[in-house]
């Protein structure tokens, strides 16, 4: 059969010459990518906490276990209209329901991330400050400015160029490579040892608390799909930038916590940790490398840059997120509003410095220490709750190709999405019973059950409500899942009546692929 | 008062003077918005003029009755009859390429706005200002007399109150009424159901709009 010659298409075209090439998409994914945050701040912590040395190991099982459910993900990102969002994978593949309880549960996750980077934004901030100008500044003033200038930016629509972003990643990275050839350089004890990748020093009791911490260091792999609409050839660049991030992230943070506990020596690198905290990753460095404090000093103002990007790129994936539900009426529709002059999505942006500040006022108040209960509680708690989107996407990718493969694999729909599930129940199912490991609290402790549970009870209210707007607003619970789409559906927050969709093109709407 | 002030103008002529500040004569709506604003603005003058209509999210070109005088509406159905396969979202973002300085520079022919070269850094560029802020001011006020007393004479002022809830630009133009014109913006837009045209179009715009705040980049 001969196929026409088609001309080709000048408005497809010109709408090319906007989108984002390659490069850009592998590079706005990259930004996941927050070396010194991981190893210098949370691996530090992690050590500090619970002592488990096979953190290296960790990193590369579930580097690849992520990889395995990036395959099912982006298989079904090309189908779904708000790619960006866990919660819509789960509603268009599980049901819209569960949809609704896994945005709650994201909007908890997302926030507990954002909130937590305070903790360890306002004692990196006072190290900083001490260091350049011998100032004494507590903590929580540091915090403070951290979370005054972000929320500006957040309701002002001033984002971090993504070229200063990458500049300062790349920075980053050399850093953290050099330290690596330097501290391998000087093993403890005269001799490279793999110790740190041995299972039995991972697969401890207990070891859900490095799956925990290693989860939270991976989050932002699952950025790529938001680009689906923008990019040029999103079928090709979305997944290349998903599992090259994966592949740099992983590799980048097994190798950095390996070559420390080679330095130092695994049996003292707990200690050492528990000593140094933040300085860790530069005092170790420091040692094997000699000179003055330019190494260290720089490396602290680049944990600085790193830990203030972290804290601006989630207050943007939250206020996103909760601007979406807005528009969708899932939360209140006031939450949908923009900006007009800026287009920032102003109220949500400002219900989460609201929401910040509150937190980093109590914790100010009561004194608890920011570095373990802010940013390492709240940090990996995030994960956890990530941890449990994640097992619901795998599922839901699974249950939405059953009926119609559309095109797709059955490695990318069915084989790997379940090698995924079971790899990520396995996770939850440890991490669940390490939650008291993972605090540092004893096993007794009530924090360990009142957290996670958290998430349990907001996907329980999500789902309570999803069935009330079942109910009572059928027309918004038509719209869950759709994001932005959701105009089409239904009255918008600013007015616009209504419409009725024909059946098929409202099915249309909901479940075509975006090319 | 201005003749000028109070006269029908085109439906995306009228949009960008409303998306003016009223004291700086700078733009209040953000580019992007501002862009797709005035594609959709545009699209609406078609349907209206019967020269096009909006079918299961395509655009159909009608047979013309009356000849298509302004050239910024012939060079739209010429890529619209080129290629009709494309739903409203893909029209509206190509349109919104070259939709502001389309109307800027058909504002600018009519008298309303003046080129000025700004000098930049490395290069100039052409700024657009109003040549009378009073007039800018004016169209504003005209729709809020309009809102206000529920007096929608015309599918074009119709379509205009749509598009400035679409992109958000209502909260402004209405700032300064004196009371809370909620319920009569409501009830002004609710005659959008009868033109489902104009409906699907300024419907898809918003949605476009919110799209760019979820996606990363302005």
């Amino acid at each position: 059969m001969t196929s026409a010659v088609k001309s080709p298409s000048a408005v497809s075209a010109s709408l090319a010459k906007d989108r984002l090439g390659v490069f850009s998409v592998i590079m706005f994914a990259m930004t996941a990518a927050t070396p010194l945050l991981v190893v210098g701040g949370l691996v530090v912590s992690g050590w500090a906490t619970f002592a488990i040395t096979g953190l290296p190991l960790a990193f590369v099982l579930l580097g690849i276990v992520l990889a395995v459910f990036s395959v099912g993900y982006v298989a079904m990102a090309r189908h779904v209209t708000n790619a960006g969002a866990f919660y819509s994978y789960i509603a268009l593949g599980a049901n819209k329901t569960l949809g609704v309880g896994a945005s709650f549960v994201a909007v908890l996750a997302y926030n507990m991330l954002q909130i937590g980077i305070y903790g360890i934004l306002g004692v990196t901030g006072s190290e900083v400050l001490s260091e350049l100008f011998g100032w004494n500044v507590s903590w929580w003033i540091c915090a403070l400015v951290g979370w005054a200038i972000v929320g500006i930016m957040g309701a002002l629509r001033v984002d971090v160029s993504s070229k200063i972003l990458g500049v300062l990643l790349l920075f980053e990275l050399l850093l953290v490579i050099v330290f690596d050839v330097f501290d391998l350089g000087h093993p403890a004890g005269g001799s490279v040892s793999v110790a740190a990748f041995e299972p039995k020093n991972l697969f401890v009791t207990g070891v859900g608390a490095a799956f925990a911490l290693v989860i939270t260091a991976f989050i932002g792999f699952e950025a790529a799909p938001v680009f689906s609409e923008e990019a040029r050839h999103a079928r090709k660049t979305v997944p290349a930038a998903t599992y090259l991030a994966l592949a740099v992230m992983g590799v980048v943070y097994a190798v950095t916590t390996w070559s420390m506990t080679v330095s130092v020596g695994d049996d003292k690198v707990v200690d050492y940790a528990r000593q140094n905290f933040l300085d860790t990753i530069f005092n170790i460095a420091h040692t094997n490398m000699g000179g003055g404090n330019f190494i260290p000093d720089l490396g602290h103002i680049l944990l600085l840059t790193s830990v203030f990007a972290g804290a601006v790129s989630y207050h943007n994936a939250v206020a996103r997120y909760t601007f979406a539900l807005g528009r969708e009426g899932v939360l209140p529709r006031g939450l949908g509003r923009t900006q007009p002059r800026t287009g920032a999505p102003i109220a949500a942006s400002l219900f989460q410095t609201g929401l910040a500040l509150v937190v980093i006022v109590v914790y100010a108040i009561a004194g608890w220490d920011p570095l373990t209960k802010l940013f390492f509680w709240f940090g990996t708690t995030g994960g956890f709750g990530i941890l449990i989107l994640l097992l619901g996407t795998s599922l839901s990718v699974i249950k939405f190709f059953f009926k119609d493969n559309m095109g797709e694999s059955i490695w990318s729909r069915m084989i790997a999405p379940a090698l995924a599930t079971i790899a990520l129940a396995y996770v939850f199912y440890q991490t669940v019973i390490a939650f008291p490991t993972l605090l540092g609290v004893k096993d007794s402790a009530p924090i360990a059950w009142i957290l996670p549970s958290l998430y349990g009870l907001v996907a329980v209210i999500g789902i309570v409500w999803a069935l009330t707007l079942k109910s009572g607003q059928p027309e918004v619970y038509d719209a869950i899942g759709l994001g932005a789409q959701a105009a089409g559906t239904v009255p918008t927050e600013s007015f616009l009546p209504a419409q009725r969709t024909a059946p098929e093109e409202e099915a249309d709407r909901a479940g075509t692929a975006t090319q | 008062m201005n003749n000028r002030s109070v006269q029908q103008l085109a439906i995306a002529d009228d949009f960008y003077l409303m998306a003016l500040d009223e004291r700086t004569g700078k733009p209040r709506l953000h580019a992007h918005a501002l862009a797709l604003g005035l594609s959709a603005a545009l699209l609406c003058e078609l349907v209206l003029a019967d020269f096009v209509t909006v079918r299961a999210d395509r655009l159909a070109v009608l047979a013309q009755t009356a000849p298509v005088t302004d050239p910024v509406h012939g060079k739209m159905i010429q890529h619209i009859i080129a290629e009709p396969q494309h739903p409203l979202n893909v029209w509206l973002s190509f349109f919104a390429q070259t939709a502001t300085e389309a109307v800027a520079d058909r504002l600018t022919a009519a008298g309303s706005l003046a080129v000025e070269t700004s000098r930049g850094l490395l290069r100039s560029k052409p700024v657009y200002v109003p040549v009378n802020l009073v007039d800018v001011s004016w169209r504003s006020l005209r729709i809020v007399r309009i809102i206000s007393h529920r007096d929608l004479q015309t599918w074009d002022d119709l379509a205009l109150v749509g598009l400035l809830c679409a992109t958000g630009l209502i909260q402004a133009v209405v700032a300064n009424a004196n009371a809370d014109l909620t319920g009569d913006i409501r009830a002004v837009v609710a005659g959008l159901v009868d033109e489902p045209s104009l409906h699907a179009l300024i419907v898809q715009v918003e949605a476009l709009i919110a799209a760019n705040v979820l996606g990363q980049r302005k």
